[in-house]
Formats: C-alpha cells, sequence, structure tokens
C-alpha cells in the first residue's frame, strides 16, 4: 500500500482496528469514568506485554465498562512505517467505539473487512461477513471521546500538551521580564522631568562648569552667613532684664560682644546662660561686665 | 529533526525567557545606577538653584535695601552705597531702633563683612559693611 502524501499543517482523525488495541468488557459496581480508569490497570493484569508502556481508554456501554489498552509507541512506529508524522495525526478512535454502527461491515482493504460479531468490532477477512453492503467510513459518526496520540515519538520528552503548557508559560515568562524592563525605563523620567524644568529656569545651570562654580561661590556664604546670624540670635535670646549692650566687634568669622550688668547676681546668672552656647569662651570683666567671644 | 519539534520549541522558549530575564535583571541595574545618578544632579541642582536665588537676586536685595535704608530718620543714618559695597553709620539709635535695624540687616541676604556696634551717652552707634 503506497504511503499516503499529507500536506503540511492538515491533521487526520484515525479509525484504530482492533490488532492496535486489547479489549475487555466488564460489568463493575462504578459510577464514574476515572474510578474504571483506576481500575483498568487490574483489569487486564495477565494479558498485556510487560515491557511496553500501555495506556488506557475506558468508555461506559449501557451497563457495562468497556477498557481499551493501547501502546502509543507502537502506533506511532506503524504510522511512521506509512510516512505519518505522530504531528499529522488530531484524535484516535477505537474500532470498538463504532460497533454499533457497523450493522454492515467497514471494507478496510481488498481482503479484509472491519465488522460487528456478538456485538465486539472485529478485523476479518470478507467472507467472515456474510453481507452484500458495506458501510462507508465517511457514514461513520465520530464519537465524542477519543485519544490524543500526543508526541509520543521515540525519545521525545514532552508530548504536545506538555510542551505547549511549557511554552506558554515560558512565553508569559519572558513577556512579563521584558514590559518589566521596559517600564524600569519609566522610573527615569519624573526625576528628568524635573532637572529639566529647573534647566528651563536657570539655563546658566545646564553648565557643568558653571554650576560647580555657582555652587561652590554661594555654599561657604550661606554656611557662613547662617552661623554667624544663629549665633548672634542666640545670644539675644539669652539677655534679660540688667544686661545692657556694651559694644559688638563683629567679623565675618568672629565676634566678641560685651555686656554691663546690674550687679554680681545678675552677672552669675548671665554668665550661666552664655555658657550653653557652642564656640563661645566667656570673659567676666572688672565693674561685673562679661565678654563674649564666639568662632563660626 | 520533526521528532524533537517539540522540545526544539520550548528551548528556543527558553532561551528566549532567559534573555528576556537577563535584559530585564540589566535593565534594573542598570536604570538603578543612572537613577542614583540623576538624583544626585537634580540635588546639587535644586540647592545650587536655591542658592543662587537667595545670595544671587540683585533685583530683590537691592529692593530691600531700599526699604532698609527707610527705617531710621535720615538725620542719624550715613549711607554709602558704591558698587556692590554697601556701608552705613546709625548714631543716637535706642535700644528697639538698634533691635530693628539689625534684625531687618540679618533679613537681606548680604555677606555682611563686619559690624560694629558701641554704647554711647546719646545712645548707640552701628556701623556696617556689607556686599553681594
Amino acid at each position: 500500500m503506497p504511503s499516503p502524501r499529507i500536506g503540511k499543517g492538515i491533521r487526520y482523525d484515525l479509525l484504530l482496528t482492533p490488532q492496535f488495541y486489547t479489549l475487555q468488557k466488564k460489568t463493575l459496581p462504578i459510577k464514574f469514568a476515572y474510578q474504571a480508569r483506576r481500575l483498568a490497570p487490574s483489569v487486564f493484569s495477565g494479558l498485556l506485554e510487560e515491557e511496553k508502556a500501555y495506556r488506557y481508554f475506558v468508555y461506559p456501554e449501557g451497563e457495562t465498562w468497556v477498557f481499551i489498552a493501547y501502546d502509543p509507541e507502537e502506533i506511532t512506529a506503524f504510522l511512521h512505517g506509512k510516512g505519518i508524522a505522530s504531528e499529522h495525526i488530531d484524535k484516535l478512535y477505537f474500532a470498538e467505539q463504532f460497533a454499533s454502527q457497523l450493522d454492515a461491515p467497514l471494507p478496510i482493504d481488498e481482503d479484509r473487512m472491519l465488522g460487528r460479531l456478538e456485538g465486539t468490532a472485529v478485523l476479518g477477512p470478507a467472507s467472515l461477513f456474510e453481507t452484500e453492503n458495506t458501510t462507508r467510513i465517511d457514514a461513520l459518526q465520530a464519537p465524542q471521546k477519543g485519544v490524543h496520540l500526543g508526541s509520543v515519538e521515540r525519545g521525545a520528552l514532552f508530548t504536545q500538551k506538555q510542551s505547549m503548557i511549557l511554552s506558554l508559560l515560558l512565553a508569559l515568562l519572558a513577556t512579563a521580564w521584558i514590559v518589566q524592563g521596559i517600564r524600569y525605563d519609566k522610573r527615569l523620567s519624573p526625576i528628568e522631568e524635573k532637572i529639566e524644568r529647573i534647566y528651563a529656569k536657570e539655563p546658566s545651570l545646564r553648565s557643568r562648569y558653571t554650576r560647580e562654580s555657582i555652587y561652590e561661590k554661594y555654599k561657604g556664604l550661606d554656611k557662613q552667613q547662617r552661623a554667624a546670624r544663629a549665633w548672634l540670635s542666640t545670644l539675644s535670646k539669652k539677655l534679660f532684664d540688667g544686661v545692657l549692650l556694651e559694644s559688638v566687634d563683629f567679623r565675618e568669622h568672629e565676634a566678641t560682644v560685651l555686656f554691663g550688668c546690674k550687679d554680681a547676681n545678675v552677672l552669675r546668672r548671665f554668665k550661666n546662660a552664655v555658657s550653653t552656647i557652642d564656640n563661645v569662651r566667656v570673659t567676666v570683666m572688672a565693674g561685673n561686665r562679661i565678654e563674649i567671644k564666639g568662632r563660626f | 529533526m520533526k521528532r524533537y519539534e517539540n522540545e526544539i520549541a520550548v528551548l528556543l522558549l527558553l532561551f528566549v525567557a532567559v534573555g528576556a530575564y537577563f535584559f530585564q535583571a540589566s535593565k534594573h541595574t542598570h536604570v538603578q545606577t543612572q537613577r542614583k545618578q540623576a538624583l544626585k544632579v537634580l540635588h546639587t541642582l535644586e540647592e545650587t538653584a536655591a542658592l543662587k536665588r537667595l545670595w544671587g537676586d540683585t533685583a530683590t536685595i537691592k529692593r530691600k535695601l531700599a526699604s532698609l535704608r527707610q527705617t531710621v530718620s535720615s538725620e542719624k543714618t550715613k549711607w554709602r552705597q558704591s558698587g556692590t559695597k554697601v556701608d552705613v553709620a546709625y548714631t543716637s539709635l535706642s535700644g528697639s531702633e538698634l533691635d530693628r535695624v539689625l534684625s531687618k540687616w540679618f533679613a537681606v541676604p548680604l555677606r555682611i563683612e563686619s559690624l560694629r556696634i558701641a554704647k554711647e551717652t546719646e545712645g548707640y552707634r552701628m556701623e556696617i559693611v556689607s556686599r553681594w
């Protein structure tokens, strides 16, 4: 039989004749398919070849459960032999699923037919089925359930479903990381906008040289002048009744202030008060006078 | 090759994901470094602009000086101003006048080079030399 030519991207459903699977029908007190699937290996105990990796397909048929054991590698190998890659296969159906529709046998090739004997789908010579009528394959109605061959190629690591899930996860991760990476750039924009606003108001500050020069010029002045004024302001807050300013000699980095006090008691109180100021040297002079020197 | 096409697809996406991870990681490091530098520049700029506005705004300084000149009567004031230098001498200031004058001078962003105050029989004498 010549190998079929299959176009790229086209996928087919396959009907598997009985030589590709082992069938068991059992009447069991179970309700759900998942319970039946769990029991499947024990149903076929001793009937299957131990070295093969079987999968199981289960469905109810009235009061009976139909158990089908199949070896995906055997099916894949067969398809390979016919030049059909597994990626061209969509769903697999088992002939047994069509047993009720096989009132007339379905010709498989010149000699063999797929028919129903005692309620079970069987593949046999045409002479086995004593009928003139045959069923056309396109007259068969596909059941709802089938199995996916997936990637059961020899040596393959993932099934098609697994690889799709993995690929999707990786694509999502990659997208998230790329978006996150692009978003990082946006963290700079508010700062850059603020810088631009300052440049718009003070264009001369665009030049690093000018900027540094202005900063150096005013930073020292600001520090020194603030310190000096704060020192004098602190000193003035220590004054109270009975203390009189006599003289001030203030220069850029130091100051000498002379106060006269009403009596020795006021002098002592005032001395205690001004001694708490940072960077002062207090000298008591004759005539209840007090000299305060400060550096800033 | 077709046999492993699922694995190849997963492997390619794995490379893309690893690449994306390193892209975001390197972006993160790069942006963090740039952000630190930009913040430093911004801080210096803001400080420089504020200093310049305070100490370099000659129009405001001149306006404040004009107002300061009116604080004490002209008989008690000797005002000399040339270029960026102001040299002022006050005489016969009462204690409250001295307080008011000093507060006003300290509110003007000028470099006070020297300030002398002396108590005399008719009040305080004050001399101040400033520059902008």
